[in-house]
């Protein structure tokens, strides 16, 4: 089936009026004019990170559902929240009906379990095939648990957090976190790993390997100013496109995330 | 009443000004620039860090003054104000970003020709200096982009701070309401 996928994809690719490279928006508040290409290239990986309560679901759950609104096809992978939780709290809190999103088959929610990721990944470096090699075996893992419904144009992956807490040895965690993004790039989709931090983030991810595997990392930052707390987003890196350089306002208000590119911080990072 | 045609004299060929007004007569004396600003602007955008919505309303009707022509911003109370019509409510002093989306919002919608902030020194008791500098710097700097006046009233014993006279140099005109 995912051979078929990427077949379909390089078709739609060559049948592409002579452009080789097309650039989805983010469809989150003014985002998009954060970057000079106002979207992310297809067959990019980005990496959503900050400290908890930042909003780093709710950004990659607003992109895609916007995006399936204008008929991307979205497959979210969760390996924290349950999908019904996340329906309910995505419709109740910022109006995003995930549900008659899903009815019209633009949009997937899929539950993963990190813990039997953790496992399978832990017998193959046990018990490795003679006639297989540990990245294959590692892309087959990757595969089965994270099963495509159809030809995506968004995939979600909340959290690696939650992926890097399964594993007990971080040096397996690493090796499967490498071969699971260069498998997302092969599908020519716009891909959002998502990964907690501290507040005040000295590194990006859990391992420090996934900002430098991703193609683009953006952080979420919470801003304390006495009892107040402040929010402020920023395009770290941006490999497909030039992009703003300092961290910009946003809130989370009741239709999710808004963000204010004309106002200053100013507080420090 | 000379201290304000003094006051009103600089308005006319003045966009952003520092005003210091002697500690024992503040708050008669902020009265008296919002009735000055009332009769000689349309609409009139007054950010309170130091009285309440509530109670400046209260003293412009003890002072028989129209005050619908103002917009308040109000960072001194918690919810009171939420009930008032031309009252925006911040929910904290610290809130810098909170406070200047909501000028931003007032600026953009309602185009006030001048506005009145009360003060910039008490920013200081919940921020650090150098953001209270950087908020009011870009304030001034989006004043000009909105072609309004800015009127920044600092208590006379707040002066020396390092913080106002950085400000002090963002401004056109610094004067002292002083009778001397």
């Amino acid at each position: 089936m995912e051979e078929d996928i990427l077949k379909n994809m390089e078709n739609v690719r060559h049948n592409d009026s002579g452009l080789d490279v097309e650039f989805l928006p983010t469809r989150v508040s003014t985002f998009d004019h954060l970057m000079d290409k106002r979207g992310i290239e297809r067959g990019n990986t980005i990496l959503i990170s900050g400290g908890c309560g930042t909003g780093k679901s709710i950004f990659c759950m607003q992109s895609s559902y916007n995006a399936a609104l204008n008929g991307e096809k979205v497959v979210y992978f969760t390996l924290e929240e349950e999908g019904h939780k996340i329906k309910r709290h995505m419709k109740n809190n910022f109006g995003l009906d995930i549900a008659a999103v899903e009815k019209e088959g633009n949009f997937v929610i899929q539950e993963v379990d990190p813990i039997k990721i953790a496992i399978d990944v832990r017998n193959v470096l046990l018990n490795q095939l003679p006639d297989l090699s540990v990245e294959k075996e590692l892309e087959i893992i990757g595969k089965t648990k994270f099963e495509l419904p159809f030809h995506p144009d968004r995939i979600v992956l909340d959290s690696l957090s939650a992926l890097s807490a399964g594993f007990k040895d971080p040096e397996s965690y690493r090796l499967y976190v490498k071969i699971l993004i260069k498998n997302l790039n092969k599908y020519e989709s716009v891909n959002f790993v998502v990964s907690e931090t501290e507040q005040e983030p000295s590194r990006y991810s859990r391992s420090g390997i996934e900002e430098f595997l991703t193609d683009g990392v953006i952080i979420l930052y919470t801003l304390r100013e006495g009892l107040a707390r402040e929010r402020a987003i920023e395009i770290v890196k941006l490999r497909c496109s030039n992009h703003i350089m300092t961290p910009v306002p946003y809130k989370i208000t009741d239709k999710g995330i808004e963000i204010y590119p004309k106002e200053d911080i100013f507080a420090g990072l | 009443m000379i201290l304000m045609s003094y006051l009103k004299k600089f308005l006319a060929t003045t966009q952003v000004m520092v005003v210091f007004v002697p500690n024992m007569e503040y708050k008669d004396t902020l009265v008296q620039i919002s009735d000055l600003l009332n009769k000689n602007y349309n609409k009139i955008l007054y950010v309170t860090l130091n009285r309440s919505c509530s109670a400046l309303i209260s003293t412009f009707d003890q002072n028989k003054m129209d005050y619908s022509k103002f917009h308040f911003i109000d960072c001194v109370a918690k919810n009171e104000s939420s009930s008032i019509e031309n009252c925006t409510h911040v929910p904290s002093p610290n809130a810098l970003i909170e406070l200047s989306l909501a000028i931003s919002d007032v600026m953009e919608s309602q185009k006030p020709e001048v506005m009145l902030f009360d003060s910039p020194s008490t920013l200081l008791i919940y921020n650090k200096e150098d953001h209270v500098t950087k908020f009011v710097h870009s304030l001034i700097s989006k004043l000009t982009m909105w072609d309004s006046k800015g009127i920044f009233t600092v208590p006379e014993e707040s002066a020396d701070i390092l913080m106002v006279k950085d400000i002090e140099m963002f401004v056109d005109k610094t004067i002292s309401l002083k009778v001397s």
